[in-house]
């Protein structure tokens, strides 16, 4: 279990070293950082001065390594539009995002293995053609597509939710099926043919011929082993929350990290930039090392050897 | 990644009705991939009014199926552009983008992958960090930012997208070549004096080709989605240029007035990915059923 560990953790030690170097170049692919922010008819002086303040006259390496310093200490400097530190922005902006992944989450988890089950149970029935039919549309149709179709059904035609923006729990709704649709369809595809592997094991049959009730070998005996693969995508998963927040924010006025993340690459605000994907990347190594190490408790065979 | 499902000798599954279904060829996939790549190569040839110029006093004309005239089929747009002319000049965008970007995120990610797992020790260090790096990135998050960085065209569109999806095949081919390495064949070729380039792309390459496909498929149908996703947030494929996730961003706007605007460009996006996605699930379960989880 402590080797298992520790090279999780190192591994998400490397990976946040690797998003530094990419979110450390996304400032410099884009030019002179020192000619966005001053008047295109300031002097030399004033420009060299500039640089020297931003740190622009440093060889590259140094540039990095301040970069580095910062981001470890989450100071990524003053947001160019809001005119103060980038993290506060994000903070401010945090709560919403959270908010709607939860939601989300909670649809895409909770419908998802419900319907994958049912219809592992009972295969080719209703629910096993309704699973197959979630799992299709959820992978072809893109969150964009589905957010604007439901928009012009229930927002525009039928006038039942809200089109937009943050209010009481009907706002909620529209974006947070548009979010969890890829992730919905996928584990309930994955929760499907993992069941139907469990289901034709032995341990299962058994369960059975001891007469126990269907609900606990489904439950106990079937679901727990089939459990794993599920969690494995369902942590691959969580960063279609993360991306689509993007995507699903800006086109329901969401006041979050996603629609932000927009706002900052077309103001060009790098700070912003820089602290949004930054940030939201090792959230993501994060949670998935926190699934890893939840693997360890869930399966004996990962915390054993 | 613990991969404790993907055991290669468990039999497959999954209900026979789906399987039975899916063993016969995808006629209505192919028949709609066929279609499309018909409309993308000949595109100019097709489409029956000029894409991009503006005619505003054709404007917001409906389809014909909605009390339109045959004239323009699909209807027009907000500048009075003919709906079907932009919906061919997209869908060439979204193939050429699409194939492009499979084609350099594979290679990159096979010949990755096979030094990765040919060689092992630091080289095989270096490329699976490398790899695990970019699986673990909120990947949409950073393209945009990147696109947005660099500015928004075509070409950077493509080299965006390489560039943050060769992870994908690296880690699974490279899965394979590992596998692979320790089968006699390849020791046999070592023995016979086979230098280490010859074992890799006569003998072990030829075999991760089935794997490398139904990647390269799943891959395109996630491609085009995305690619429609970067445009329809405007930091794709810059103006006029026609795209499905651009027309879709302008008809926005019209929701209520006009949804044909919308629910066109969704319908194209939905059946071409819908049919990459079911020529995906078919080819895996005809190749390989053990990559079923691809």
């Amino acid at each position: 279990m402590t080797s298992y560990l520790t090279s999780r953790v190192l591994q998400a030690i490397i990976t946040i070293i690797g998003i530094s170097i990419v979110v450390f170049a996304l400032s410099r692919l884009s030019g002179d950082a020192a000619a966005l922010l001053i008047p295109p008819d300031a002097s030399e002086r004033d420009r060299l001065a500039l640089r020297e303040q931003l740190g622009l006259d440093k060889p590259i390496i140094v540039q990095y390594a301040l970069f580095l310093k910062g981001a470890l200490s989450f100071d990524f400097g003053n947001s160019f539009r809001f005119g103060k530190p980038a993290l506060d922005v994000y903070m401010e902006r945090f709560p919403a995002t959270l908010q709607l992944a939860f939601v989300a989450s909670l649809i895409s988890a909770g419908v998802g293995v419900l319907i994958g089950v049912y219809s592992a149970v009972k295969s080719g029935g209703l629910t096993d053609r309704a699973a197959n039919l979630v799992a299709l549309m959820g992978q072809a149709i893109p969150s964009f597509a589905i957010s604007i179709l439901m928009i012009v059904i229930l927002a525009v035609e039928f006038r039942l939710l809200p089109t937009s923006g943050m209010g009481d729990w009907t706002s909620f709704i529209m974006p947070a099926i548009a979010l969890s649709w890829y992730s919905l369809a996928s584990l309930t595809r994955m929760t499907r043919s993992s069941m139907h592997d469990v289901l034709d094991t032995e341990y299962v049959r058994l369960a059975r011929l001891k007469g126990l009730p269907e609900r606990t070998v489904i439950w106990k005996h079937a679901f727990r082993n089939a459990m794993l693969p599920i969690l494995t995508l369902f942590s691959l998963q969580l960063v279609f929350f993360i991306s689509g927040s993007v995507i699903v924010e800006s086109i329901f006025a969401w006041p979050g990290v996603g629609q932000l993340s927009i706002q900052a690459i077309q103001a060009r605000d790098y700070p912003l930039v820089q602290a949004i994907v930054f940030l939201s990347s090792v959230l993501l190594v994060a949670l998935n090392l926190g699934v890893d190490v939840l693997y360890g408790f869930i399966d004996p065979r990962i915390r054993l050897s | 990644m613990t991969q404790l499902s993907l055991d290669a000798g468990t039999p497959v599954s999954i209900s026979s009705r789906i399987r039975t279904l899916l063993k016969r060829w995808p006629v209505g996939s192919i028949a709609i991939l066929i279609v499309l790549l018909v409309l993308g190569v000949f595109a100019p040839f097709l489409e029956p009014h000029n894409p991009d110029t503006p005619q505003i006093m054709k404007a917001h004309r409906p389809p014909v199926f909605l009390g339109g005239t045959w004239d323009y089929v699909l209807g027009t747009d907000d500048l009075g552009r003919d709906n079907l002319s932009r919906l061919i000049s997209g869908a060439r965008i979204s193939l050429l983008v699409g194939f492009a970007v499979v084609l350099g995120a594979g290679s990159i990610g096979t010949v990755l992958a096979l030094l990765a797992g040919y060689f092992g020790g630091i080289v095989d260090i270096i490329i699976s960090r490398m790899t695990e790096v970019f699986v673990a990135v909120p990947f949409l998050l950073v393209a945009i930012a990147v696109v947005g960085a660099v500015g928004a065209s075509t070409t950077n569109l493509v080299l965006t997208l390489i560039f943050m999806t060769w992870a994908g095949y690296a880690r699974v081919l490279r899965a394979e070549v590992l596998r692979l390495r320790e089968l006699e064949f390849v020791k046999l070729a070592k023995v016979a004096g086979c230098s280490n380039m010859r074992i890799l792309f006569h003998h072990i390459l030829p075999n991760i080709v089935n794997p490398l496909v139904i990647l390269a498929t799943l891959q395109l149908g996630a491609t085009i989605v995305i690619e429609a996703s970067l445009n329809f947030l405007g930091l794709g494929v810059p103006a006029p240029q026609a795209t499905w996730g651009g027309m879709l961003a302008a008809g926005k706007n019209y929701i209520g007035f006009q949804d044909s605007l919308v629910i066109i460009p969704a319908i194209a996006i939905f059946l071409v990915v819908l049919s990459i996605n079911l020529l995906g699930d078919w080819l895996r379960l005809r190749l390989d059923p053990r990559f079923r989880q691809l």
